[in-house]
């Protein structure tokens, strides 16, 4: 495991003043959305290729730089392969293509759709991590909130979920750090997670797990108290610090991803007939 | 075990843009047997240093030798020999009894039989001044504070390291547990067999313990050497002033006003002895 960025966690925000950063967050958890109906609601290799380069696009505008982009996405290595695998057995039609004598073990079309199927996943994952590296859990919350509040109305109750939401979202790296000052703690006696049996390093795991939820359940029990002492209570309204601000920039950006995402819905092959022509 | 820390300098997530600079330029030894001392506020670095002691972190920069040997080709045994007492290390407590939680390391990661564990145990709660016989078969929550404290330093001790290194052992602990730390420690420096390291960012009770002081401020070392040295050296300092302990204090400016006191009458006792027969008196009451 990378300890090279250790400050950084999922979910994390990386500080800066990028066009994304300035975006409202409504803007961008409805541009969210739209790049994930984008890039899944076509199956070609084409499509899926484009969504990553428009994510690559957007990853560049959040201003974080190529290290923690690259360590954002090398957390999901094995999940990707896994998939990638997962679909290259289970997902078979047509017939593999011989080569020479023998016939190989998978047809094209199933390691296109593969492929296809992987690139998506890392367009989707590049878009979220685009929204949570230059959005605060606090700003995420207040968007959310705002984008739900017509709810209200049918009496869900949307702002204890935002408060629900914004504390989960905020305990993501409190839990991490526990971990972390957990795994420090141990290693310091002696205890040794990287070796020995995968059995005895599976109940090793509970010299982790017991302390790091004891810790976590601490927090959230000084955190109830805190919040009850300030005077929260559940249903009464609240007030916003810093109001957000729907601007002009809002909208052009999301035209712009509404845009993309109905031309990449609507018909790929038409933006892009050369690379099809090809295939 | 000799500790050699030279030129080291640890930078957080390098090359981004969250990168922040811990340390810049760390150097100093600490002879087989010695304690060392480091003081230094919040954000000073202190345990970013420490956590290089046990290969706990890298150096960005720099060097880490332990008896002449660089940390880096120690191995997984390294945490076995250099013993670190984290921050409230009560916290990582997690075994059904405080005997097992204690022996966990060694059941798990050495080759020990079951005797030899059980005298390492009961020679490891003697040096903190924990009960064994009362309290081995209980749960360590079930425990106080400060029995939980001494069990988590007892599950370091317990693989007899060469280097202990503490950080923060006296946040949080009552007077008579805190007196209890000290003993210890004193106990071990007696003893001479290992190299003690004592993070604080309040020095004054472990003042008597130090052979050397290290003092950091801002990652870098504003000063290093024998308490007395380095106590009397900073005093004048506005900033740093601060940090030190206020006996410390004491005895510069009484010095520097013209009293004779050693610049080492780091406990009440030595002080006022000294003063007292200053006055003219020829004993000290009890």
């Amino acid at each position: 495991m990378s300890r090279s960025i250790m400050d950084l966690s999922i979910g994390g925000y990386v500080p800066g003043d990028s066009f994304l950063h300035r975006l409202d967050p409504r803007t961008k958890l409805l541009g969210m959305l739209s790049m994930l109906v984008g890039a899944f609601c076509s199956e070609s290799l084409e499509a899926a290729a484009i969504s990553v380069a428009a994510a690559a696009m957007l990853a560049a505008l959040t201003g974080a730089g190529w290290r923690i982009w690259a360590w954002g996405l090398w957390r999901f290595k094995w999940m990707l392969l896994i998939v990638f695998l997962m679909n290259l057995f289970f997902h078979s039609s047509g017939a593999a293509p011989h080569i020479g004598p023998h016939q190989g073990p998978f047809s094209g079309e199933v390691v296109r759709s593969s492929l296809a199927l992987s690139l998506r996943l890392i367009s989707a994952i590049m878009v979220s991590l685009a929204l949570t590296f230059t959005t605060t859990p606090r700003e995420m919350t207040l968007g959310f909130w705002r984008l739900a509040s017509p709810l209200k109305r049918l009496r869900v109750p949307v702002d204890e979920f935002g408060m629900i939401m914004m504390l989960a979202m905020r305990f993501i790296p409190l839990v991490q750090e526990e971990l972390r000052n957990t795994i420090d703690a141990q290693k310091a006696r002696g205890v040794d997670f990287g070796h020995g049996p995968i059995v005895s390093r599976a109940r090793n795991l509970l010299a982790l797990l017991v302390p790091a939820l004891h810790g976590v359940l601490r927090r959230a029990d000084h955190l109830a108290i805190a919040m009850t002492a300030r005077g929260y209570r559940p249903g009464q309204p609240r007030t916003e610090y810093r109001p957000l601000r729907f601007s002009l920039r809002d909208l052009i950006a999301l035209l712009l991803l509404l845009a993309f995402t109905a031309l990449q819905c609507y018909q790929p092959v038409f933006i892009f007939p050369a690379i099809s022509s090809l295939t | 075990m000799e500790i050699r820390v030279d030129k080291l300098t640890h930078w957080y997530n390098p090359g981004t843009s969250l990168q922040v600079s811990a340390l810049e330029d760390v150097s100093f030894i600490v002879p087989a047997g010695k304690v060392l001392g480091i003081l230094g506020g919040t954000g000073s670095g202190k345990t970013t240093l420490i956590k290089h002691l046990n290969g706990l972190l890298t150096p960005t920069q720099g060097r880490v030798l332990l008896d002449g040997k660089d940390v880096e080709t120690y191995g997984p045994g390294l945490g076995r020999k250099v013993g670190v007492v984290l921050q409230r290390p009560e916290r990582q407590l997690f075994d059904e009894t405080v005997f097992r939680d204690i022996s966990f390391v060694l059941r798990r990661f050495t080759a020990l039989d079951q005797a030899e564990i059980s005298l390492r145990v009961r020679r490891a709660c003697e040096l903190v001044g924990l009960d064994l016989e009362a309290v081995g078969d209980r749960s360590p929550h079930a425990l106080s504070d400060g029995e939980k404290r001494k069990t988590a330093i007892a599950g370091v001790l317990v693989n007899e390291p060469d280097v202990l290194v503490l950080d923060e052992p006296a946040v949080g602990l009552d007077p008579p547990s805190m007196a209890d730390v000290i003993r210890l420690l004193d106990g071990m420096k007696q003893a001479g067999d290992r190299t003690i390291v004592i993070v604080s960012h309040d020095m004054g009770p472990f003042l008597t313990l130090l052979d050397s002081l290290l003092v950091l401020n801002a990652g870098r070392v504003s000063a290093f050497g024998s308490p007395g040295e380095v106590c009397a050296g900073l005093s004048d300092d506005p900033v740093m002033r601060n940090y030190l302990p206020r006996l410390a204090l004491l005895v510069h400016d009484l010095a520097e006003r013209g009293f004779p006191v050693g610049l080492d009458a780091f406990t009440i006792e030595t002080l006022a002895e000294q003063l007292v027969v200053h006055a003219g008196h020829s004993e000290v009451g009890p």
